[in-house]
């Protein structure tokens, strides 16, 4: 019925990937595009590893299909080159903010996304923003302190 | 990947929207912020043989229309929160919106209009909409219908919404006069849903009395509402009616999270206070 | 050996004791790091398992047609299949404690005994062929009557293994003085209570994944996935498979999380194997939420008696418990509940005790390792039981804990069951602790006008580490070998992996220490059994502590090499070089200076000359074994697993609200004692993780079963994890206590935490609700439901 390829905005290029109602976005992310920072704990919504921006707004990818997407900009970690986001990585490494890592790019991802809407937040700013993305590992503190670091660091 | 095979349109207007529907009758599903449908998909429990996503349709405003304001199908919680109109004409919604857990990637995606065709009894939704006396607009091939949220919600999981309509917007009817509003959930932890909520509004009514309407969620499948009219501070009137309400469930709603024990337990004292709560907020 | 002469004012500064960053800490912020997902290729088979649906049951027929007409359905295999060209797959534990044989295979032959267990594997070319056509496969079951309730199951006389029997998988019996006359002496005040402790799950965010590939010109195995122990998994795999273990590879890349899971024995890990041969292709399985779920841990009952006289001494406990490990599959979590019994009374001196554990087998999923392994259950208890006796006393708890403290100079002492508890300094911790609580939220009970009522909890949790139980593949060592290539890299190659700790970190800093690098010039490689010396992984919190100490003897075996070498260029003494930060000298003449990299070379270019005397290779391997383990029974009859005993003591400040149960932390503060810490923000980070793991097991996470034996919970939405809005920061003091049992001091980290917050929130929820009502608080975790049910006078 229709072309069997699908046009994505992927950090910043066009790629293209089959047309393929079945896909969520974070399926062709992973798999047709190779983008294996972005990663999947849950496939419900639930967990956040999945995160990535969709038109300059945080998305879990496995809440979206890849079809609905077409024409969006899509950017995953590994397309995320900004001022804020290296400081935040350089923040997660001080501050010990990651310990398996699984988590860190959707945690990375919320955070670029409070720090650009509110420059200034306070901890439960912080904690409320990644309150979609789950760490089982770092009991949160290590994170919360790196977004807070780089926020008053601005 | 979603296992089995479906086919997937974006149409472009609500007439093409709806001729989908039409075609495909019980087999197809409206695809709105898709927190709740891809999941399910993703698990196998829901397996539409078509899929009509609205994304194309607009529908994210929230606007006034005389009497009512209008929330569209694809309005997110996130657009409550950013709205003047709902912050002056239905605060209790943006004190909801504030509440709901997941982040912003939940919020800026999640649909009320969606929130309440999934009818979870257990979610925020029913009980506000519900105190709010809110509308569900629907469209079909066969026209429009409007059906008050109390009759539109039939059950857990199930409403009065036939395979061939989409939930195309809330209607809101604004306050007149003066009124109150106060919302409060009862959560086990973050990452619970919500298992009580109690959402009430108190409005002017005649000769200086106040109208309230109280509405629980989560103690039964459908939101129970209690309405009563207050002439002074603190009467028994409002008692009897919690007792009214929260007594002689027939059928209590149970879920994984919270049994109906904890639900009879846990949902009287906090809508006593969120009664309280709104009742100083209006006498002040 | 030489690297010990060296004068060590030379070979500064030192990076151990010190938080240096991670090493490849890069890597994870940029999502290079590699997961066990990602290496999956395009063209593998996906391996879908079809699982029982019943808790007990006999499979009368299996239907496959409507599977087979799926496109993309390659083949399906069920055990009668698998059997004949496989073998059952052994336990990494041995099975001498249980009561007969069990043979354990991947796929149930004729009788499922849990929902959940794997019946037939299904391979398509897509995940999404594989699960319809595993839905489309019809299993007709003649269901049995399930044996569900533990405590009936002891004494049924229907079993989940029929060979054995019975289903009493083990019982211990531990006893020390005159427990039972204690109790009946007129002087002392007793306290009996009850504690049920419901199943919990490991939970990590990344799920397991194998690719199992068979090249059949070489006719060998390489299995790739989330393994936390891969050379015991190359030994259940190719003793399953008929293969010789130098035929099977297993590479673990980065592990995102386990805390027990990714431990030996699932049943998929010897499917994707075995179908990988059978088909010839690269077969892919990946763990759904649901299927995460299955591992169970944690669910057992208590009944305890704790006696004391009036003055608070206490002088005798018991208890009584009975854990419920479900069906005993490969794994080893059965021997948690071993180790809740062995643990008790942890810190405290009590002359009398007696604890009788009984593991039951029913027809529920396995227990698979969870974080804090039995020791958090076992201090839960105790610290239940001392928090009921204070109320009895009408004492201050923490001055009942005081009291009854084993002292400082009673270390090494003998806790009932054998262990022997290396060192530690308890009551200080306490009093800094109890100092540490500067600006908390007072003590409160609920009013008419405010219905949240604060209460403080306090916890002591003993956190024996190291384990080495006898029969364990491997039992209590750990191996690591250094070299130093010609380019001058220095490479550990270590027997242990890093879920996500950061051992290899702590392996650069030791080793780069003795070399007088920086850590991060230090490769380290893990977790590839065609890399990697033989050893057991991650597990028991014992990794650092003992590849570590491995580590360093390598290091200092290569080093002395090196100071040949570069004693011959230096034309000096051995014992007097000096390695510091790539440079190498003698002290004698500090101003001529070699290059590391260029006395590296010399030992392979010129060993007639400058390398003379140079023992080679440049590299040496190096096992420790742990020290202060006993496996020839005491006079007692017992023996001692556990080399290390770390111990933390926490304290909580909740909030509970009367009107609806429930409970917020607002305050959380502990003291930690691990002896020598390589790298403290990393150990802090273990406890942290750990305490917020310990308050989510004590206030949400509840893994339901029904009537039927279902799983009810399936999904992140419905098994309640911690998120940020739930924990406040957790601020950590820190004592140190060296083992001496360890040359480095060392011991483990990384469990310790779990049992203290469980505890000492349990406690603070008490202190809140007051001790009448905390008296009914008997199940954990403490819902709301149950903590209204206890305000109300009722039992949970």
């Amino acid at each position: 019925m229709r072309e069997n390829t699908l046009t994505l905005i992927v950090n910043g290029s066009e790629r293209e990937v089959p047309r393929d109602a079945q896909l969520l976005l974070v399926d062709v992310l992973r798999e047709d595009l190779g983008l294996k920072a972005t990663h999947i704990g849950c496939l419900s919504g639930d967990c956040g590893a999945c995160s990535v921006m969709i038109d300059g707004e945080v998305r879990k990818s496995c809440l979206n299909l890849a079809v609905a997407t077409e024409g969006r900009a899509v950017v995953t970690l590994e397309g995320q080159g900004s001022v804020i986001m290296r400081a935040l990585q350089a923040a997660f490494i001080s501050a010990n903010a990651f310990q398996c890592g699984f988590c860190t790019a959707g945690m990375l991802m919320a955070a670029a996304d409070l720090l650009k809407r509110n420059p200034e937040p306070g901890t439960e700013e912080i904690r409320q923003a990644i309150s979609g993305n789950l760490c089982r590992c770092t009991g949160y503190e290590p994170i919360v302190n790196a977004i807070q670091e780089v926020a008053q660091r601005k | 990947m979603i296992a089995h095979s479906f086919e997937y349109v974006a149409p472009s207007s609500m007439e093409e929207a709806v001729s989908y529907l039409t075609i495909s009758g019980h087999s197809a599903a409206v695809l709105g912020g898709g927190t709740m449908l891809l999941p399910a998909m993703s698990r196998s429990e829901e397996r539409p043989s078509l899929l009509v996503d609205l994304r194309r349709l607009g529908l994210t405003e929230i606007t006034e229309r005389t009497a009512d304001i209008i929330i569209g199908a694809r309005t997110t919680y996130d657009h409550i929160l950013a709205s003047p109109l709902t912050q002056r004409a239905a605060p209790i919604l943006v004190s909801m919106a504030s509440g709901i857990t997941g982040g912003r990637s939940i919020t800026g995606q999640g649909t009320l209009v969606g929130s309440a065709c999934y009818a979870n009894p257990a979610s925020d939704i029913p009980a506000c909409l519900a105190a709010l006396d809110a509308r569900v607009l629907l469209a079909s091939d066969s026209g429009t219908r409007e059906l008050p949220i109390r009759e539109f919600l039939l059950g857990g999981f199930r409403t009065a919404r036939r395979t061939d309509e989409i939930a195309t917007a809330l209607a809101i009817p604004k306050p007149r006069g003066q009124s109150a509003w106060a919302y409060r959930k009862v959560k086990l932890s973050e990452s619970s849903w919500p298992i009580i909520t109690v959402a009430c509004l108190v409005a002017e009514g005649s000769e200086g009395s106040a109208d309230v309407t109280i509405c629980i969620g989560g103690l039964a499948a459908t939101p129970l509402v209690g309405k009563c009219m207050v002439e002074t501070e603190g009467t028994g009137s409002l008692e009897t009616m919690l007792r009214h309400v929260t007594e002689k469930i027939a059928a209590p709603w149970t879920d994984e999270l919270a049994d109906a024990e904890y639900r009879a337990l846990a949902a009287p004292p906090v809508a006593r206070r969120v009664l309280r709560e709104a009742l100083v907020k209006y006498n002040a | 050996m030489s690297g010990d002469a060296l004068p060590r004012d030379f070979q500064g500064p030192k990076s151990v004791g010190t938080s240096v960053p991670r090493l490849n800490a890069e890597a994870f912020v940029t999502g290079a790091a590699v997961y066990a997902a990602d290496v999956i290729p395009s063209d593998v088979l996906h391996l879908r398992v079809v699982r029982s649906s019943y808790a007990r049951a006999k499979i009368i027929s299996i239907f496959t047609k409507d599977a087979e007409r799926i496109p993309g359905f390659v083949t399906f295999v069920s055990a009668s299949d698998m059997w004949q060209f496989t073998r059952p797959t052994p336990s990494r534990f041995s099975k001498d404690r249980f009561p007969g044989p069990l043979d354990v295979r991947p796929l149930a032959l004729d009788e499922v005994k849990y929902v959940g267990e794997p019946v037939i594997a299904v391979l398509a070319e897509s995940p999404a062929a594989a699960r319809l056509a595993a839905e489309l496969i019809t299993i007709e079951y003649e269901p049995l009557a399930p044996i569900l309730n533990p405590i009936a199951a002891l004494t049924a006389v229907e079993y989940v293994h029929p060979q054995w029997k019975t289903n009493v998988a083990a019982h211990d019996v531990i006893r020390v003085g005159d427990p039972e006359s204690e109790f009946f002496r007129p002087d002392v005040v007793t306290v009996s209570g009850k504690l049920t402790v419901e199943c919990s799950t490991s939970a990590p965010i990344e799920m397991r994944s194998y690719v199992a590939e068979w090249d059949p010109r070489a006719a060998r195995l390489k299995i790739q996935g989330a393994f936390q122990m891969p050379h015991p998994s190359r030994w259940t795999i190719a003793h399953a498979l008929g293969l010789k273990e130098s035929q099977v590879q297993i590479v673990a890349q980065n592990i995102g999380g386990t805390f027990g899971l990714k431990m030996v024995g699932h049943p998929e890990e010897v499917l994707v194997g075995f179908l990988a041969m059978k088909t010839q292709r690269r077969v892919a399985f990946v763990e759904d939420r649901d299927e995460c779920f299955l591992a169970r841990g944690r669910e057992q009952t208590h009944s305890f008696q704790i006696a004391a006289t009036r003055d608070g001494r206490i002088t005798a406990f018991r208890d009584r418990m009975v854990a419920d490990i479900g069906a005993v599959g490969a794994g080893g979590g059965w021997q948690m509940a071993l180790v809740t019994a062995a643990v008790m009374p942890t810190v405290y001196k009590i002359e009398n005790c007696l604890i009788d554990c009984s593991l039951a087998t029913t027809n529920k999923s396995p227990w698979q390792g969870i974080r804090g392994y039995g020791k958090e259950i076992g201090n839960l208890v105790v610290e239940r039981a001392v928090e009921l006796l204070a109320a009895a006393l009408s004492m201050d708890p923490n001055e009942l804990r005081r009291l009854n403290l084993n002292p400082s100079d009673a270390f090494p002492y003998r806790l009932p069951s054998g262990m022997i508890v290396d060192s530690g300094d308890y009551a200080p911790a306490l009093k800094k602790l109890e100092g540490m609580r500067r600006g908390w939220p007072a003590q409160r009970a609920a009013t008419a006008h405010d219905e949240t009522a604060i209460g403080h909890g306090f916890a002591f949790e003993l956190t024996p580490e190291g384990a080495a139980f006898p029969g364990a593949v491997p039992s209590g060592f750990e191996t690591a070998t250094v070299k130093v290539d010609p380019s001058g890299e220095i490479t550990v190659l270590a027997s242990i992996t890093s879920p996500g700790g950061g051992n290899e970190t702590g392996l650069a800093q030791l080793v780069g220490d003795v070399f007088g690098a920086a850590p991060d010039v230090i490769t380290v490689r893990q977790g590839d059994t065609e890399v990697t010396p033989f050893g057991g992984g991650n597990s028991s919190s014992r990794s650092l502590m003992l590849c570590g100490a491995a580590a360093v003897a390598a290091a200092q075996d290569v080093l002395s090499k090196l100071a040949r070498c570069a004693a011959n260029l230096l034309q000096c003494d051995p014992a007097e070089t000096v390695f510091h930060d790539g440079e190498v000298f003698s002290i004698r003449s500090p101003e001529k200076r070699l290059i590391f990299g260029a006395v590296a070379l010399a030992v392979y270019t010129h060993p007639f000359s400058s390398g003379d005397g140079v023992e080679l290779p440049l590299q040496s391997t190096k096992s420790y074994k742990a020290q202060n383990v006993r496996h020839v029974p005491d006079e007692q009859g017992r023996i001692n697993a556990y080399p290390s005993y770390p111990y933390s003591v926490h304290a909580a400040a909740v909030e509970v609200s009367h009107d609806t149960g429930v409970v917020r932390v607002l305050k959380y503060s502990v003291v930690h004692d691990c002896g020598t810490v390589i790298n403290p923000a990393l150990v802090d980070g273990q406890m942290r993780g750990a305490v917020v793991m310990g308050i989510g097991a004590a206030l949400w996470e509840r893994m339901e079963t029904d009537e039927n034996g279902r799983k009810v919970n399936d999904r992140l939405k419905n098994y309640l994890l911690p998120r940020a809005l739930d924990v406040p920061a957790i601020e950590i003091g820190n004592q140190l206590t060296p083992s001496m049992f360890h040359p480095l001091g060392m011991k483990g980290a990384g469990e310790s935490g779990v049992g203290g917050a469980m505890a000492c929130v349990i406690n603070a929820v008490g202190d809140a609700i007051g001790a009448e009502a905390a008296s009914r608080l008997d199940t954990i975790p403490a819902t709301p439901l149950r903590i209204l049910r206890a305000l109300r006078g009722a039992n949970s």
